[in-house]
């Protein structure tokens, strides 16, 4: 079956934090764009990141964040972006420490909970993320991106590495799976 | 020697955020609701994953960190009293979050 065949819809969701999380939602619409196995590997981790969005996008609880979730085909791999309008990885962190951290900083310690010189894994940051970079190390996702204070986190199975790009609002997080490849 | 069994499945299909505030199916109601009378009432509590379509770090975490953080269970307590069935990599998981969660407080 070829990845055109399975995404019978276009997928492009939009919400924003003031509704409940949408999971089950995202889960019954990747199963009627023919997407029912791909839901299966990708679920924990869209649900990672939905949460992450809820929880840390915003200073406080009851300030409304606009996020969506598209999927396509890009001719080679399913990309399953997710995209929020909130206040980026940088803000979100940097009040954990004490010591003043840059937003290249922050990325990198979101990325790199157990190597970095600070402590997150007392503050049960970065677990989500490190499910999924273990998951590319696995073989179960192609690619993560994760984008946000005018930096780019890029992962895959032999390369990680963080470069400059424009800055935005929000962050961006990207995953791509191949089809018929998404379990090796 | 009494045995509960307590299937994921059957508190949600598509297990949610940690905590209660930010969502349906959480953890947190997951570890009040299911598993914590389970470990007050039995002696034994074999907790399956199967049956769901994943399950977040971040769910394990609020799920079975929290029953050291929160409930004050100690990691040996717990390492006599469950048994985790499902997905290998699952149950390591959840062994971890217990793991890391008496590891640092």
């Amino acid at each position: 079956m070829s990845v055109q065949k399975a995404l019978n819809k276009e997928v492009f969701l939009e919400f924003s934090t003031v509704d409940p999380i949408p999971l089950e939602a995202i889960a019954t619409t990747f199963e009627s764009a023919g997407l029912s196995s791909e839901i299966r590997v990708l679920y924990r981790h869209i649900a990672e990141l939905v949460c992450n969005i809820y929880e840390h996008s915003s200073p406080e609880a009851y300030e409304k964040v606009n996020w969506s979730l598209s999927v396509h085909w890009d001719g080679r791999a399913l990309v399953v972006t997710i995209k929020d309008q909130g206040q980026g990885i940088y803000k979100s962190i940097a009040p954990l420490f004490d010591k003043p951290l840059s937003p290249l900083e922050s990325l990198n310690l979101a990325v790199n909970r157990h190597n970095s010189p600070f402590d997150l894994v007392s503050s049960y940051r970065g677990l989500g993320l490190k499910g999924i970079i273990r998951a590319v190390a696995g073989g179960a996702i192609e690619s993560f991106q994760i984008e946000s204070d005018g930096y780019l986190f890029c992962c895959t199975d032999n390369s990680r590495h963080i470069k400059k790009t424009h800055k935005a609002v929000g962050t961006k997080v990207q995953l791509t799976l191949r089809f018929n490849g998404g379990v090796k | 020697m009494t045995h509960r069994y307590v299937y994921l499945k059957d508190f949600s299909e598509h297990p949610g955020p940690r905590y209660r505030r930010l969502g349906p199916d959480s953890a947190e109601e997951f570890r009040e609701s299911y598993l914590v009378p389970a470990i007050e009432s039995s002696e034994q509590v074999i907790v399956n994953f199967d049956g769901v379509l994943g399950i977040a770090s971040s769910f394990m975490e609020g799920a079975f960190g929290e029953l050291v953080r929160t409930h004050k269970y100690s990691a040996d307590f717990l390492y006599s009293k469950l048994t985790f069935e499902g997905n290998r990599l699952e149950v390591i998981e959840a062994w971890e979050c217990i793991k890391e969660a008496a590891k640092n407080g």
